[in-house]
C-alpha cells in the first residue's frame, strides 16, 4: 500500500472514530435527558412519548362510553350511570359496595387533586413538588393537622359503621390505581415526574381537617394583641367587638322585622405602646399564614356563604324551598365533586362531596335538602405557658408543678428523599406550641380533639326528616356550620352545630389566656339545647350568611368575636321580607343580587358630605365630579356598571384612611382592619378622633375623610382608567380568578366577569380567587326538584371537556336542572357507563 | 423505492415498538438499523425520518382520539412557549434518538468491520 493511500485510510479510520465519538455523544446526552428530569424539567423520553407519555392525557380526557371491571371486595355489582353533566349516578346494593365505588370513581376523575390535598394536610408536599413548598409543609405539621387527624381515626374502632364505610372507600380508590394504565395518569404526575400514591383510609380524615383550617381557624388572639400595644385595650374591644354593632342574627328575634343597630360611640385610640408593640408584632408574624390567606382569602367580603329556606306559606308553589351558596377558594379542579348515591331502601342522596371523603356534606335526599355556611365561632384558644427552657423546653409549668412537654419529631423529605429538615413540634396537654416572640403559647383547638364527623355526616346524609337531621347532628364537633335544612313537609330549620367550648368566667376566648392553670382549661361544650337555632319561624324563612348567629339580647354567652359584617343578611332578609310568593328561580336570581346594603349606609353620607363641602367651597373639583357620577348610580355591582368602580375605590379610601391609627408608627405595619360595620358605626360619630389622618396637620372630620377619599378614588380610577366611560365597566375590574391547584399558567381560568361587590351576596375581593362554590336551589315537592352548578366541572383532567364546563352557567349566575333518577333505568341516554362486578 | 421500504418498515418498527415498549425503543430500533445498513450512506437519514414519522404517525392517533389541539395549547401556556412548539419538540426529539444511535452504531459497525 502506497503511502498516499495508507494516509487515505488513516483519515478515513479518524473522520470514522470521530462521527462515532461525536454521535455517541449526541445518543448520550439524548438518552440522558430522556431517562433523568433536570431541575423542574422531566425526564423527556416517557414525557414526550407519543404512546403513553403527556400525549396520552388527550386520549383520556374523557371517559370510556362504557366500561366494566371486576373489583376486589365487592359483593355485588355496582352500576354507575354519567349523566349529561357528567355527574356519576351510582347504584349499589349495599353501603360497602356504593363506598367502594365512590372512591373509585372519584379517584377516576380527580386522582391528583385527591393526593396534593392529602399531602398539604400532612406537610408531604415538599415530597411532590420539591422545596419549594417546604415551608407550607412546616406550618401544616406546626398546626398539628394530620397529628389531629391520625388521632381520630385511631381512635374510630373497626367495628364503627364510619370506620368500615371509609375504608371500603380507600379500598375504591386503591381500586382504581390497580387497574389504571400508564394512560390514565393525570397530566399533574407528569409534569412533576410523579406516580400516584396508594390511599389510605385516615386520608379521609386528612381532609377534614383542611376544611378545618379554612373554617374554623382562628387566631383573634394574636392579631388583637398586637392591635392592643397600638390603640389600647378598650378601643381593640370595640374596634374588634365580641358582639356585631349590626344585628341581623341567624336565629330570628321574634316580632323584628329589621336589623337592630347596636353599637355606640367608639373609645378613642390610646398611644402607643412600643414596650408591647414588639411583642406583639412577633404574634401577628405568627399569625401570618400565607396558607391560611390563601385559602380564605385576606379581605373582609373575600369569602362570604349564604343560605336560605323558604317555608311552604311563603313559596308560590307551597312547597319548602332551600338555597345553598357555600363560597369557598376558587380552584380547579373545582373542590366539589358532583354525586348521586343510592342503596334502595337505605340511601338515596344526590349532591357535592369532597374529593376524598366519602360523604355528601351539602346536598338532598327524597325528603329533605340542607346546605351550611360558616359559623365562625371561636373554637380555638391560645395560652401563654412557662417552659424550663426557653429554646429547647422540656416542661411546662402547670399548677405549680413542672409536667413533661410530648415532642414530635418532623422531618421533611424532598422529591428525592433526601431529608431537607427536622422540627421538634411540643406539645401540651392543650395541644402544639408555637413559638413568637420569646414566648411560647400552646393552642387548643376543637379541630384536634378526638371525634368522628364522619359518622354524624353519613348518617345526615340519610336523614328522612329536618328534626332526624337536627338529631343526628347533634354529635358534630366542627368546624361549626350553620346547617339549614328544608323537607317535604314544609319543615324549615337552621342550628349553628359545632362543639363551643365552656369557658371559664374569668377567661375570654379572644385574649391569649395564662396557661399555669389548669382551671383556665376549657370546662366542656355547650349542650346543644344552647346551640343558636330555628324550626318553622313565624316569619316563614331562615338565613345564614355568617354573621354573628344569636342577638346577644337573646343570648349573651360568647361565640367568638370580629363577626363578618351583616350586609349579606341584610340584603337577602329584605329581599325573603319582600317577596311572599317565592319561587325557585327567585332563590337562584337572590344569588347573584347585585345590590349591596353596605351601599345604602355609605353612599348617601358621602354625596351628602361632598354637597356641604361644595355648598362651604371646599370640596375638590374631583371629590365634586365623582359625587355627581355617583348620584347617577343605581347602586348595583352589574357587569356593565360603570359606576361601581369609583365606589369600591372610594371605599377603600376611607376604609384606609380612617384606620391609619392601626398602621403603627411606621405606616407600613399590616395589622388587621376592622369590618365595614364598625366603619358604619364610626359615622354617628362625625368628630370622633379615630377620624384624624395622623400624617397631616388638620384634624379631620367624618366629612373631611369622606369628600378627600371620593376626591382621591375619582382621580385613582380616572388615572388607571381614563376618564369616565366603557373603561369603567365592572365586568373589566371585578373578574374572579380560578387558579389550578398548581397554579400552572393555562390550567387556570381568570378575568371572568363577576356581579359582585362589597357586601352583595356574592361578595369577591382582592384578586377574585374566593367565590361561590357550588349553587344550587331545591324545591322540596313530593318528586324533589333541584337546580345547581360550581365553577369548574368534573374532571380533573384539563384537556377534558368536563373541566370547566360549568363555568359558563356559574358565571351567568344560572343553574342546570340536576337529575335525580329513581333507577339507573331512568337515566335516558348516559354520557358514559361504567359497571363494577366482585371478583369471581 | 427500496429506501421507501427501508422508510416504511423502520417507521412501523419503531412506532409499535414505542407503543409496546417505550421511548428506549426508538435509539435502539434506530442503531440496530444503523448497524444492519452500516454501508448504506442514508442509513442515519433513513433512521431520523423513521423517528420523526413514526412519532409524528402515533402523535396523529392521538389527536384522533382526543383533543390534541387544547393540549398543545395548554403547553404553550404552562412553558410560555408558542402551542406548537411541544409538538415539534416531540418529533424532533426522537428523530435525535434515532440519529445519534444509527450513525453511532453505524459508525462502529464500519470501524469493526470496514467495507
Amino acid at each position: 500500500m502506497n503511502e498516499a493511500a495508507r494516509v487515505t485510510k488513516v483519515m478515513t479510520r479518524a473522520s470514522q472514530v470521530a462521527v462515532v465519538l461525536l454521535s455517541g455523544a449526541m445518543l448520550a446526552g439524548a438518552v440522558y435527558i430522556g431517562a433523568r428530569p433536570i431541575g423542574r424539567v422531566p425526564a423527556l423520553g416517557p414525557f414526550l412519548d407519543p404512546a403513553h407519555g403527556v400525549w396520552a392525557v388527550a386520549r383520556t380526557a374523557e371517559l370510556p362510553r362504557t366500561a366494566s371491571l371486576r373489583m376486589a371486595g365487592l359483593t355485588d355489582s355496582v352500576a354507575v350511570r354519567y349523566d349529561d353533566r357528567g355527574v356519576p349516578h351510582i347504584f349499589a346494593h349495599n353501603e360497602t359496595d356504593l363506598m367502594r365505588a365512590l372512591g373509585f370513581v372519584v379517584a377516576r376523575d380527580r386522582l391528583f387533586q385527591m393526593e396534593l390535598q392529602t399531602r398539604a394536610v400532612a406537610g408531604t408536599l415538599s415530597e411532590l413538588v420539591g422545596a419549594a413548598t417546604l415551608e407550607a409543609d412546616r406550618e401544616a405539621r406546626a398546626q398539628g393537622l394530620a397529628w389531629g387527624a391520625l388521632r381520630k381515626w385511631r381512635a374510630i374502632p373497626d367495628t364503627a359503621e364510619s370506620h368500615r364505610l371509609v375504608t371500603a372507600y380507600s379500598d375504591g380508590v386503591n381500586a382504581y390505581l390497580a387497574q389504571m394504565t400508564r394512560d390514565d395518569v393525570p397530566l399533574e404526575y407528569r409534569l412533576l415526574g410523579a406516580t400516584p400514591q396508594a390511599w389510605k383510609p385516615e386520608y379521609t380524615y386528612f381532609l377534614l381537617a383542611r376544611m378545618s383550617l379554612t373554617l374554623s381557624w382562628n387566631d383573634e388572639e394574636l392579631r388583637r394583641a398586637g392591635l392592643e400595644a397600638l390603640v389600647g385595650a378598650r378601643a381593640a374591644d370595640a374596634l374588634f367587638p365580641v358582639n356585631a354593632p349590626i344585628q341581623e342574627p341567624i336565629q330570628p328575634v321574634p316580632g323584628r322585622r329589621a336589623p337592630r343597630f347596636a353599637g355606640g360611640v367608639l373609645p378613642p385610640p390610646a398611644p402607643h405602646d412600643s414596650a408591647r408593640l414588639v411583642v406583639a408584632e412577633a404574634f401577628e408574624r405568627a399569625a401570618e399564614s400565607p396558607t391560611i390567606a390563601a385559602l380564605r382569602g385576606t379581605g373582609e367580603v373575600a369569602v362570604g356563604s349564604n343560605n336560605w329556606a323558604v317555608a311552604p306559606q311563603r313559596a308560590a308553589a307551597g312547597r319548602a324551598l332551600l338555597s345553598g351558596d357555600p363560597h369557598l377558594q376558587l380552584t380547579l379542579p373545582s373542590i366539589w365533586y358532583e354525586v348521586h348515591l343510592q342503596v334502595p331502601g337505605v340511601i338515596d342522596t344526590y349532591g357535592v362531596t369532597i374529593p376524598g371523603g366519602p360523604i355528601i356534606p351539602i346536598g338532598f335526599n327524597r325528603s329533605m335538602a340542607w346546605t351550611a355556611t360558616n359559623t365562625g365561632a371561636d373554637v380555638l384558644d391560645y395560652y401563654a405557658e412557662t417552659v424550663d427552657d426557653r429554646r429547647h423546653p422540656t416542661q411546662y409549668l402547670l399548677d405549680g408543678a413542672w409536667k413533661p412537654l410530648e415532642r414530635r419529631i418532623e422531618e421533611y423529605r424532598g422529591r428525592s428523599g433526601r431529608v431537607l429538615r427536622t422540627d421538634t413540634i411540643y406539645h401540651t396537654h392543650r395541644g402544639p406550641m408555637l413559638r413568637a416572640g420569646g414566648q411560647w403559647l400552646s393552642r387548643r383547638w376543637t379541630a384536634l380533639e378526638i371525634s368522628d364527623e364522619g359518622e354524624a355526616l353519613h348518617l345526615a346524609d340519610k336523614a328522612r326528616s329536618v328534626d332526624e337531621f337536627m338529631t343526628v347532628m347533634g354529635r358534630y364537633v366542627g368546624p361549626a356550620q350553620n346547617f339549614l335544612t328544608a323537607d317535604t313537609l314544609g319543615h324549615i330549620a337552621i342550628r349553628s352545630t359545632g362543639f363551643y367550648p365552656i369557658r371559664p368566667a374569668t377567661v375570654r376566648g379572644d385574649h391569649i389566656t395564662d396557661g399555669t392553670k389548669s382551671a383556665n382549661d376549657w370546662q366542656g361544650y355547650w349542650p346543644v339545647e344552647r346551640y343558636p337555632q330555628a324550626k318553622d319561624p313565624a316569619q316563614g324563612y331562615l338565613a345564614s350568611n355568617n354573621q354573628q348567629p344569636k342577638d346577644p339580647v337573646v343570648d349573651p354567652s360568647y361565640m367568638g368575636s370580629n363577626w363578618p359584617s351583616p350586609f349579606r343578611a341584610m340584603r337577602i332578609n329584605a329581599l325573603l321580607r319582600a317577596d311572599s310568593a317565592v319561587t325557585p328561580d327567585a332563590m337562584r336570581r337572590y344569588q347573584t343580587d347585585p345590590v349591596s346594603a353596605q351601599t345604602e349606609l355609605f353612599l348617601p353620607a358621602m354625596l351628602d358630605a361632598v354637597a356641604r363641602a361644595a355648598a362651604a367651597g371646599v370640596a375638590d373639583t374631583f371629590a365634586i365630579r365623582g359625587a355627581a357620577l355617583l348620584r347617577e348610580w343605581d347602586g348595583r355591582f352589574t357587569a356593565d356598571n360603570e359606576r361601581a368602580v369609583l365606589y369600591d375605590a372610594a371605599m377603600a379610601e376611607l376604609t384606609q384612611r380612617t384606620w391609619d391609627e392601626l398602621r403603627g408608627a411606621t405606616n407600613v405595619r399590616r395589622g388587621p382592619t376592622p369590618g365595614a360595620t364598625i366603619l358604619a358605626e364610626l359615622m354617628r360619630d362625625p368628630t370622633s378622633p379615630w377620624w384624624d389622618v395622623r400624617s397631616t396637620p388638620a384634624r379631620e372630620t367624618r366629612d373631611s375623610v369622606l369628600v378627600v377619599s371620593l376626591g382621591t378614588a375619582y382621580r385613582t380610577v380616572a388615572q388607571r382608567y381614563g376618564p369616565p366611560g366603557p373603561r369603567w365597566k365592572w365586568s373589566g375590574i371585578r373578574t374572579a380568578t380560578i387558579n389550578h391547584m398548581l397554579r400552572l399558567p393555562g390550567l387556570g381560568r381568570t378575568k371572568i366577569p363577576m356581579t359582585s361587590g362589597r357586601g352583595t351576596l356574592s361578595p369577591s375581593d382582592g384578586d377574585g380567587a374566593h367565590g361561590a362554590s357550588w349553587r344550587f336551589v331545591v324545591e322540596l315537592a313530593p318528586d324533589v326538584r333541584a337546580w345547581g352548578t360550581y365553577p369548574g366541572g368534573q374532571s380533573g383532567n384539563p384537556v377534558s371537556e368536563r373541566y370547566d364546563d360549568r363555568l359558563t352557567s356559574w358565571r351567568a349566575g344560572t343553574l342546570d336542572t340536576l337529575r335525580f333518577p329513581r333507577r339507573a333505568a331512568d337515566l335516558p341516554a348516559p354520557r358514559f357507563s361504567l359497571t363494577l362486578r366482585p371478583e369471581r | 423505492m427500496k429506501w421507501l421500504l427501508y422508510l416504511a418498515g423502520l417507521t412501523l418498527v419503531i412506532a409499535a415498538g414505542t407503543w409496546w415498549g417505550g421511548w428506549w425503543t426508538v435509539p435502539v430500533a434506530a442503531a440496530l438499523f444503523g448497524a444492519w445498513r452500516a454501508h448504506a450512506r442514508d442509513a442515519t437519514l433513513t433512521a431520523m425520518l423513521a423517528a420523526a414519522c413514526a412519532w409524528g404517525g402515533l402523535l396523529l392517533y392521538d389527536a384522533s382520539r382526543g383533543p390534541v389541539g387544547r393540549l398543545t395549547h395548554l403547553f404553550g401556556a404552562i412553558f410560555h412557549m408558542s402551542d406548537a412548539t411541544l409538538l415539534i419538540l416531540t418529533v424532533a426529539y426522537a428523530a435525535l434518538l434515532a440519529a445519534a444511535a444509527a450513525a453511532c452504531a453505524r459508525g462502529l459497525r464500519r470501524l469493526v468491520t470496514p467495507a
